[in-house]
Order: structure tokens, then C-alpha cells, then sequence
């Protein structure tokens, strides 16, 4: 017996012993939460992978990418979110936390090395020679696809550097873009879990607007007016902002064909026109200089319409596009999605207030009951 | 006989011109304000100016289209008679706010207040400040610089404005080309917006252009006299200098009233002026008043036509279509009527 229960106990130390290591990989590669370096755990996460960027250059990883320079608020915010922060070695202007608000970069190393996309040609150099342990031959730049960035990119290109362009159209190719810097920094796995909660944020706002009976006319009218150098436009069909726009529940009246003869591609803004398309919400290009009041006080609203500023992250491709939607979903149904965070805190002012009122009312009452009494 | 006929016809000449001005600026000006994204019918703009009707249509006719129409008329009066008095003091056709530079310095002080904006003070305050400010500088600049001896020859007056001018045109253009990002809002404002404008600019530029206008229409019957020479202005017992100067300093107090809110817009002080000295001839009396009403229906027309004929892609400047429209009627008026443009 005694032999038995050794034999069986011998017999279970040796499957512990076989056991505990495979439990110890796979909790590792669950939770990441091994010291990996980023090129270790890259490593495991990485295939090769081949882009064609705007300029129609074919750009090849074999490796992950250890550096990255930044030129976009989509790039700068998709690579924090990838946990890739401390791979970003150079960022554009409008990534810096003073213009973006992106608060991880307030201390961020990179926040010393922001620069105007135009200057192609020194960051190109920059980077070339080795800036923050960047090596043109491993890492990459990621920068927008727009046709006056061929300048700037061909600059880099020239002296080796992979440059990586996007241009989303869609909400959709905003979640492949994801998809794509994942795989080229080596994050297979943690693109795949943010393009899914992107796809599922997606289609929440719908379904939970169809769950409230709210479907067709009964949407809120929501007009995104765009900024650009003092000219405003809205209708912006196109606009990545009118796209998050529609995801978040609202309708465009700009798209309104029979209303107003013809969608409105882009149409530089007449006032009249905010006017008679009559919209519950507006949103603000975050590059409008003033608030949205003084908006409202330009622009001679009717009282009834909203407006709000969206922050420099929450129109960008990406990740932080959920900000955005979620932001307008609350502006335009704030019964539904619950009240934007300065909506609450003015209606606990106002309670408050109410408060001080009620308290006020009731001692004096209780004075004059008091002194008429005392008579 | 003859005489006393030709001044009646003369007479008949101007009193039908300020009845067709008249209505034509009344027709104008109920056509952009009855202008919106979807047009209002005459009626619906006329009863909503008197405050019935929808609120929309009140919005609309009140509260952005009834500014923008005082300011057109203001700027399009303001840039008329200053034109016409320019023309005169200098005798020369080509004399005019730009000509002189005035415009170049206006919207190098525009571009200026946009490419280094004042944190603490709002565009829409430092831009027309600025523009103001450096339209009165190259006034004083051009002035002091033509001046020789106490004189202010006419020939080095212009060419000094032209200089002046190119070289703050030159400015802008270099301050365009580094404002990065801002770059489109400084090229818009040098073609001309009326579209910015409410009450409270309508309230200041109104009277800065009426106080001016007043002024240079009080001189009409000197003007007349410097038209045929200094020497015979002073035959005449006109202080030839001091009008010269109140003139100068009123057409550009009136020009940087009407510049500093709406940007730059072309042609208008060139084109009303001549047009109305074609038809009524070379009298200052009746040219600087019908020259504001002229103004005041020129460039109401062409912000009408500015909103209507482009109407899908939102307001065309106007600046663009006071040039478009102004410059070929110039050549075509010259080119038929060459002899009776009233400097020979």
C-alpha cells in the first residue's frame, strides 16, 4: 500500500514538474505580463510583411519594427494603444500633447522631436542618422497618404527610410490600418483586440439606438462643419468625422438630396445654409479657433441647436475615433448614451444651485414663521 | 439758349441717373437679401425684414443677410467716391486706392494680424485693426516719401504708390507663404469677404465711411477747379495743398473703414467712377455722390452673383467677381468711348 501511495506520489511530482512550465508559457503569452523586450515579444508576434505606399514604393518588414517616427495624430494614437509608446522616437506638430492633448506624450521623449511634416527633408536626415536608436533599415515612418506629402516622403525615401502612408476613407479602412501598423511593430495580437472592440463600438450604437425605437426621422440631424486656414464648410460627405458621425446615430442633412436639390459634397459654408438645415447638433472642427458658443453667437444659431467642439483626437483613424463617436452619441442622445462629462457637471451646478435656493426658501420661511410667532 | 439747355440736359442726365442708381440698388438689394442657401421669396425677405414670417426667414434676412447688405453698401459707397475723388485730385484715370497702394498696405496689416496672432485678442478684432492701422502707415509713407520741397508732385505720388504697394504686396506674399496652415485664411481675406460682418461692424464702419463721404462730396466744386490744373485751381482761390491733403486723408480714413472688415475688393473705385463720368461727364458734384450709390449697386450685384452663381459650392469671393466682372466692362467702355471719359 505504503509502496502505492509512493508510487502514485512519484507519479504526480513528475506530472507537476512536466506541467508547471507549459502553464507558465501559456500564462505568458495570455497576458503578456513576462519582462519581454518589445523584439522578443515582437518576435513571437511577427510575420513579414509587404506595404505599397502612396508614392507607389513597395516597403518590406522582415522583421518588427523597434522605432517609429510618428507624422499624424492617427499614428501617434494607434501606437500608444498598441502599448508601442515608447517605440516613437519623432512626431509631427500636431501629435504634440500641446496641440493633441495626448497627455502620455506630455513627458514623452519623442515631445522634444515634433516637427511640421514639410520639413521632410530634415526629419528625413533626422532619422537617418539614427535619431533615439532609429535604423532605417529595421524601423519605420508612418505618415499620411496626401498628395502634398509626396515631397516630404520621396525626402526620406531618398535617403533609405521605410515610409508607410495611409489614407482611410472608411471606418473600416481605419480598422485595417490598425490591422497593419500592428503587424509591421510586431502587435498581431493586441491590433487584433482593438480593431475587434472598434468593430464592436461600431455596430453598438445602432443596435442600441434600434433597441430605443429610434430609426429614421426620429434621429437626431447632426451637421459636422470642418476648418481649414478660416474657411468653414459642411456637408463634407467624405470627411472621416461625418462618418463617425453617422456611426454614432446622427443624420446628415447635407446628404438630404431632396431637400436641397444635390448632396452637399463640400460646401463652403454660407451661414444661411446652417440655418435652413435646421440641424439638432453641431460639431466643431477642433482646429476652429473659438469655442462653441462663440460659434453659436457667429453664426446667429436658433436657441434650440447644440453645439460642441471635438477634441484633435476624436475625428482621427483609429483607436480614438471611439472617443469620438461615443462623444457624439452622448451629445446627440444623451438620455440613451448618458450626458457628456461638462453636461453633468452643469447639471450638478444647477442642482446645487437649486439646492442653496431650496435651503435659502426654507429659512425664511422658517424666519418670518418664527418672528410671527415671537409676536 | 443753348447754354441753359445743355445744363438742363445735364441736369436731366443726373436726376435719371440717381433715379436708375436707385433702383438699381433697391432691386440688388432686395435680391441678396432675399439670397440663401434655399432661396426666400421677395415677399417672405420683405416680411421677415419687418420681422414676420418664420423664424428662419427672420434669422436669415435680419441677422446675416441685412448686415452683409448695410456693409456691401457702406464698402461699395466708401471705395466708389473714393475712386472718383483719387481721380480727380491726381487728374489722372488710374489714380485709385490701390493704384496708391492703400489696399497692398491694408492687407499686409491683415496678414500680419493672422500669421502672429494676439492670444489674448480675437481675430476678428486684431485683422481689421491692423488692416486700418497699416492702410493710414502707407498713406503717410507714400505721401512723405513723393513729397519734394513742400510739393507733392502727381507723377511721383502714383509711382511712389506703386512702389509702396508692390512692396507690401511682396510682404503678404512672403507672409502667405510662411503662414503654413493659415495661408488659405490670409489668401481669402485679400479677395474679399463680406460674410464675416455683423451689426457691430456695420455700426463702425458706417459711419467712419459716411463721415469721409461727407466730406469729399462738400469739395465737389473744388475738385472740379484742381481737375484743370493747380495753376488755375489757385486762380480759382483754391487752397490747392490743404484740399489735396483733406482729401487724401479722407479718401483713406474711408478706404481703411471699408478694406479692414472685408478684405480686399478690386475695381470698385476704378470702374464706377469712369463709368459714371462717360455718361454724366467730368462734374465732381454729381460724380462723388452717384459714385457711392454706384458703388454701394456694383458691389451688392456682385455679392448676389458671388452666392447665386456658385451656388453648389457655397460664396465665391467677391473680390473675384468685382475683377471678373469689372475689368472687361473697363476695356470694353474704353475701347467704344475712348474720347468722352472726360480727361481731354
Amino acid at each position: 500500500m505504503k509502496k502505492m501511495t509512493r508510487t502514485i506520489i512519484a507519479l504526480f511530482v513528475i506530472a507537476e514538474m512536466l506541467l508547471i512550465p507549459a502553464a507558465g508559457v501559456q500564462d505568458t503569452t495570455d497576458f503578456g505580463a513576462m519582462d519581454f523586450s518589445a523584439a522578443d515579444f515582437g518576435a513571437a508576434d511577427f510575420t513579414p510583411v509587404t506595404v505599397v505606399n502612396s508614392v507607389g514604393t513597395a516597403v518590406t518588414f522582415e522583421e518588427p519594427a523597434q522605432k517609429a517616427a510618428s507624422l499624424g495624430i492617427s499614428f501617434t494614437t494607434t501606437l500608444l494603444a498598441l502599448e508601442c509608446g515608447d517605440s516613437i522616437v519623432l512626431i509631427d506638430q500636431y501629435s504634440s500633447d500641446s496641440n493633441s492633448g495626448i497627455t502620455e506624450l506630455a513627458s514623452h521623449p519623442a515631445s522634444s522631436h515634433s516637427y511640421p511634416v514639410g520639413n521632410g527633408e530634415q526629419i528625413a536626415q533626422l532619422l537617418a542618422d539614427g535619431m533615439g536608436g532609429f535604423d532605417k533599415t529595421r524601423d519605420v515612418v508612418f505618415i499620411y497618404g496626401y498628395a502634398y506629402h509626396a515631397d516630404a516622403i520621396r525626402s526620406m525615401e531618398a535617403l533609405g527610410l521605410k515610409v508607410v502612408t495611409f489614407y482611410p476613407a472608411t471606418y473600416s479602412e481605419g480598422v485595417e490600418m490598425v490591422t497593419e501598423i500592428g503587424a509591421i511593430m510586431g502587435k498581431n495580437s493586441k491590433a487584433a483586440e482593438i480593431t475587434q472592440e472598434m468593430k464592436s463600438a461600431s455596430a453598438y450604437y445602432s443596435q442600441t439606438l434600434e433597441e430605443n425605437g429610434i430609426a429614421g426621422d426620429s434621429r437626431v440631424k447632426a451637421v459636422y462643419v470642418s476648418y481649414s486656414g478660416g474657411n468653414m464648410r459642411i456637408g463634407n460627405i467624405n470627411s472621416y468625422s461625418v462618418i463617425l458621425l453617422k456611426i454614432a446615430g446622427g443624420v446628415n442633412p447635407a446628404d438630404d438630396a431632396n431637400m436641397i436639390g444635390s448632396a452637399l459634397i463640400s460646401y463652403g459654408i454660407d451661414d444661411t445654409a446652417l440655418i435652413q438645415l435646421d440641424p439638432d447638433v453641431i460639431f466643431l472642427d477642433p482646429n476652429y479657433s473659438g469655442t462653441a458658443e462663440e460659434f453659436r453667437a457667429e453664426k446667429n444659431l436658433k436657441d434650440s441647436v447644440r453645439v460642441y467642439k471635438l477634441s484633435m483626437i476624436m475625428n482621427q483613424y483609429g483607436p480614438s475615433s471611439m472617443d469620438g463617436i461615443e462623444y457624439m452619441a452622448k451629445a446627440m442622445y444623451p438620455d440613451i448614451f448618458g450626458y457628456l462629462d461638462d453636461e453633468q457637471a452643469a447639471d450638478k451646478a444647477g442642482n446645487t444651485l437649486l439646492y442653496v435656493l431650496a435651503v435659502c426658501a426654507f429659512l425664511a420661511i422658517a424666519a418670518i414663521a418664527y418672528t410671527a410667532l415671537r409676536r | 439758349m443753348k447754354s441753359t439747355g445743355s445744363v438742363g440736359r445735364k441736369r436731366a442726365k443726373v436726376l435719371a441717373a440717381t433715379v436708375c442708381l436707385t433702383g438699381l440698388l433697391a432691386l440688388f438689394v432686395m435680391l441678396d437679401l432675399a439670397q440663401a442657401f434655399i432661396n426666400l421669396s421677395f415677399q417672405d425677405a420683405l416680411f421677415a425684414l419687418f420681422g414676420y414670417g418664420n423664424e428662419t426667414h427672420i434669422i436669415i434676412v435680419q441677422k446675416i443677410n441685412g448686415p452683409r447688405v448695410i456693409m456691401g453698401c457702406a464698402v461699395g459707397a466708401g471705395l466708389g467716391i473714393s475712386g472718383a475723388v483719387m481721380q480727380a485730385i491726381f487728374r489722372n484715370p488710374m489714380a485709385s486706392p490701390y493704384i496708391l497702394g492703400l489696399s497692398s498696405g491694408a492687407a499686409f496689416g491683415a496678414a500680419l494680424a493672422m500669421s502672429f496672432p494676439i492670444s489674448v485678442i480675437p481675430l476678428f478684432v486684431t485683422v481689421p485693426v491692423f488692416a486700418f492701422i497699416f492702410c493710414m502707415v502707407t498713406m503717410f509713407l507714400v505721401y512723405s516719401i513723393s513729397r519734394v520741397g513742400g510739393r507733392v508732385p502727381t507723377e511721383t505720388l502714383i509711382l511712389c504708390g506703386i512702389a509702396v504697394g508692390s512692396l507690401f504686396s511682396a510682404l503678404v506674399s512672403l507672409l502667405t507663404y510662411l503662414a503654413g496652415d493659415r495661408m488659405m485664411g490670409i489668401v481669402f481675406w485679400t479677395m474679399g469677404d463680406l460674410s464675416q460682418n455683423g451689426w457691430q461692424n456695420s455700426m463702425i464702419v458706417v459711419p467712419l465711411i459716411l463721415a469721409g463721404s461727407l466730406i469729399m462730396v462738400a469739395r465737389g466744386r473744388e475738385l472740379n477747379a484742381m481737375m484743370l490744373g493747380d495753376a488755375h485751381a489757385k486762380d480759382l482761390g483754391v487752397d490747392v495743398k490743404k484740399v489735396r491733403l483733406e482729401m487724401l486723408i479722407s479718401s483713406s480714413l474711408v478706404t481703411a473703414a471699408a478694406v479692414a472688415f472685408v478684405g480686399v475688393i478690386g475695381f470698385v473705385g476704378l470702374v464706377v467712377p469712369h463709368i459714371l463720368r462717360i455718361i454724366l461727364g467730368p462734374d465732381n458734384r454729381a460724380i462723388l455722390p452717384l459714385s457711392m450709390l454706384g458703388g454701394a449697386a456694383f458691389v451688392i450685384l456682385c455679392d448676389y452673383l458671388s452666392r447665386a452663381l456658385f451656388a453648389d459650392l457655397g460664396i465665391l469671393p467677391i473680390g473675384i467677381l468685382t475683377s471678373l466682372i469689372g475689368a472687361p466692362y473697363f476695356i470694353y467702355l474704353l475701347r467704344r468711348r475712348r474720347h468722352e471719359v472726360g480727361w481731354n
